[in-house]
């Protein structure tokens, strides 16, 4: 049963098995981006609330869904290598904050232009978007903080502390946040599709969730093989792919 | 090693001993996250006007962010001095629990920082119209803030400890973590201010401190560890 | 097919804008994620095979590399 954790701790492994899975995982990511999208675009009826613009769902709510995820995965990683010294692991946590950040981004983006045809303005203190801001100063505190070490084996390391730090504190900030906003609830209306989203609308939004679930996957996979390679510098398996 | 190991306790009271001796010749540290504070009030009134009822309107809000700026300002020269002196290395290699070691550190700051900010937030309450109702409530909130900020800013000074420019980066890399603190005591404040009940939220405060004292000292201690062992 | 013709699914009742431009910001950051980092692997090994080998000569080729990606992360 070992064996296999310690295939995992192995760079030439895991390029080559990464390779493998990338080869079939990234075409059904993008296949499932398109139809999801399509799906959601121009199949999916309209919100009677708040007509047509109601599909930035189909693109934020999977961003922002796969944003936090991602966050628990850069922790979980993190905490691995602290525990097991697994450089892997480290890789991971190093690959993950880019990908995550992206997406957090791509959330709030959205949200922003969503808000305007919903609230008549691009930026609202609203709950979930104060949320999602916080997040992204945390995953740029992760990011910022390794490239701020020379050291990069003590940035793996300061990353891997920050970042459970923050996934302990991520819970109690959402709970916080969610208690402020019903403190300070303005006179707007508050959605609460999701609980009566017609199943018509809910089966492009769930493709799309797994969709991005893939997406970032991916982009982990793909970010973990560059640092791979980088990390592998010397060795004989990277001067055996430049042969080839 | 020639000299006996002292007990734990005499261990704790005299690395807390020298701490607050620190803090005390250099004066400087201690008065400055003070003078910023009073400076920043200041600042509030000249901003957004001096009518009374405005300024008790946004008085928690702004005491409680004034507070959080002024105890991360302290935050970030905590472990410099031991750092560059070496007395950090050598309490990594002292026989001692780092656990217990990094709360004393965490203490004398608040000792140094959160204590006086409790004491004169009154006297800046007063100026900013809080109604004196709510000046318990905000002694109570600022008592245990404060020391929540100073554990979670302990982490953010131990991780950069190490770094040339960690001046910018622990404000990135606490402020996101002082955001519950600063939300249930401005919170608590202001309930009591408009006549409220504020105890749930001087309760989750509590928590909150109890939480970062059991967790916090693990963090602090392995930031530590990183830094030392990446200079 | 919800809308009638490729004109209504552009416009979307006056939302056509915000939707769509989600949309393109959505592909760019998907595309952006993908390929970014598969193309500095890329790089990566075709600056190994252009000087292949000897790891005193390999060595800047992997500086400049890291340059990039520091500023593509």
């Amino acid at each position: 049963m070992w064996t296999w954790f310690h295939k995992l701790g192995s760079p030439p492994w895991m390029y080559r098995i990464s390779g493998r899975i990338l080869a079939i995982l990234l075409p059904l990511t993008v296949a499932m981006l398109v139809v999801g999208a399509v799906w959601g675009l121009l199949y999916a009826p309209m919100d009677f609330k708040q007509g047509n613009s109601f599909r930035i769902i189909y693109f934020h709510v999977p961003a922002s869904v796969v944003a936090l995820a991602g966050y628990y995965v850069m922790a979980i990683a993190g905490a691995v290598s602290l525990i097991w010294r697994m450089k892997m692991a480290e890789v991971a946590m190093k690959c993950a904050a880019p990908v995550g950040a992206a997406l957090t981004f791509l959330s709030l983006l959205s949200g922003a232009i969503w808000g305007k045809p919903t609230w008549g303005t691009y930026w609202v203190w609203d709950a979930r978007i104060t949320s999602m801001l916080i997040l992204f100063f945390l995953y740029l505190g992760v990011i910022v903080l390794y490239q701020a070490y020379e050291n990069k084996e003590a940035a793996g390391k300061a990353c891997a502390v920050l970042s459970l730090v923050g996934m302990v504190n991520i819970p109690i900030i959402y709970k916080s946040v969610d208690w402020w906003y019903s403190l300070h609830q303005p006179a707007t209306i508050k959605f609460t599709e999701e609980s009566t989203m017609h199943s018509s609308m809910l089966q492009p939004l769930l493709l799309m969730i797994l969709a991005f679930y893939c997406l970032f996957t991916c982009a982990l996979l793909l970010n973990m093989r560059s640092e791979l390679l980088r990390r592998g510098v010397g060795t004989s398996w990277v001067r055996a792919l430049a042969v080839n | 090693m020639s000299l006996p190991t002292p007990s734990l306790a005499a261990f704790l009271s005299a690395s807390l001993r020298r701490q607050l001796l620190l803090a005390y010749r250099r004066p400087v540290d201690t008065i400055n996250p003070l003078l910023f504070f009073l400076l920043v009030v200041t600042l509030f009134p000249l901003g957004i006007g001096p009518d009374p009822a405005q300024l008790a309107e946004f008085a928690p809000g702004i005491l409680w962010i004034v507070a959080l700026l002024a105890s991360l300002m302290a935050a970030e020269g905590m472990f410099r001095q031991d750092y560059e002196d070496g007395s950090l290395e050598q309490l990594l290699l002292s026989p001692q629990p780092l656990y217990l070691a990094s709360l004393t550190y965490s203490f004398a700051h608040w000792l140094v920082t959160g204590v006086p900010l409790t004491l004169l937030s009154p006297l800046f309450a007063t100026m900013l119209q809080l109604p004196v109702a709510a000046l318990p409530v905000l002694l109570a909130s600022m008592a245990l803030g404060t020391a929540i900020l100073s554990l979670v800013g302990s982490i953010g000074a131990a991780l950069t400890v190490s770094l040339k420019r960690g001046g910018m980066l622990i404000s990135l890399i606490i402020v996101p973590l002082y955001i519950p603190v600063l939300i249930f005591a401005a919170g608590a404040v202001r309930f009591a201010a408009e006549g409220f009940d504020p105890a749930p939220q001087l309760l989750l405060l509590a928590g909150m401190l109890s939480l970062s004292v059991a967790l916090a000292p693990f963090a602090i201690s392995a930031g530590l560890r990183i830094s030392v062992d990446a200079g | 097919m919800y809308f009638e013709s490729l004109q209504a699914a552009l416009a979307m009742d006056g939302h056509g804008v915000y939707v769509w431009s989600v949309v393109v910001v959505t592909v760019l950051v998907c595309a952006g994620l993908l390929v970014l980092p598969a193309r500095a692997a890329r790089r990566f090994i075709a600056g190994l095979a252009e000087d292949d080998a000897p790891a005193p000569q390999a060595a800047p080729s992997v500086r400049i590399e890291e340059v990039n990606n520091a500023s593509g992360s």
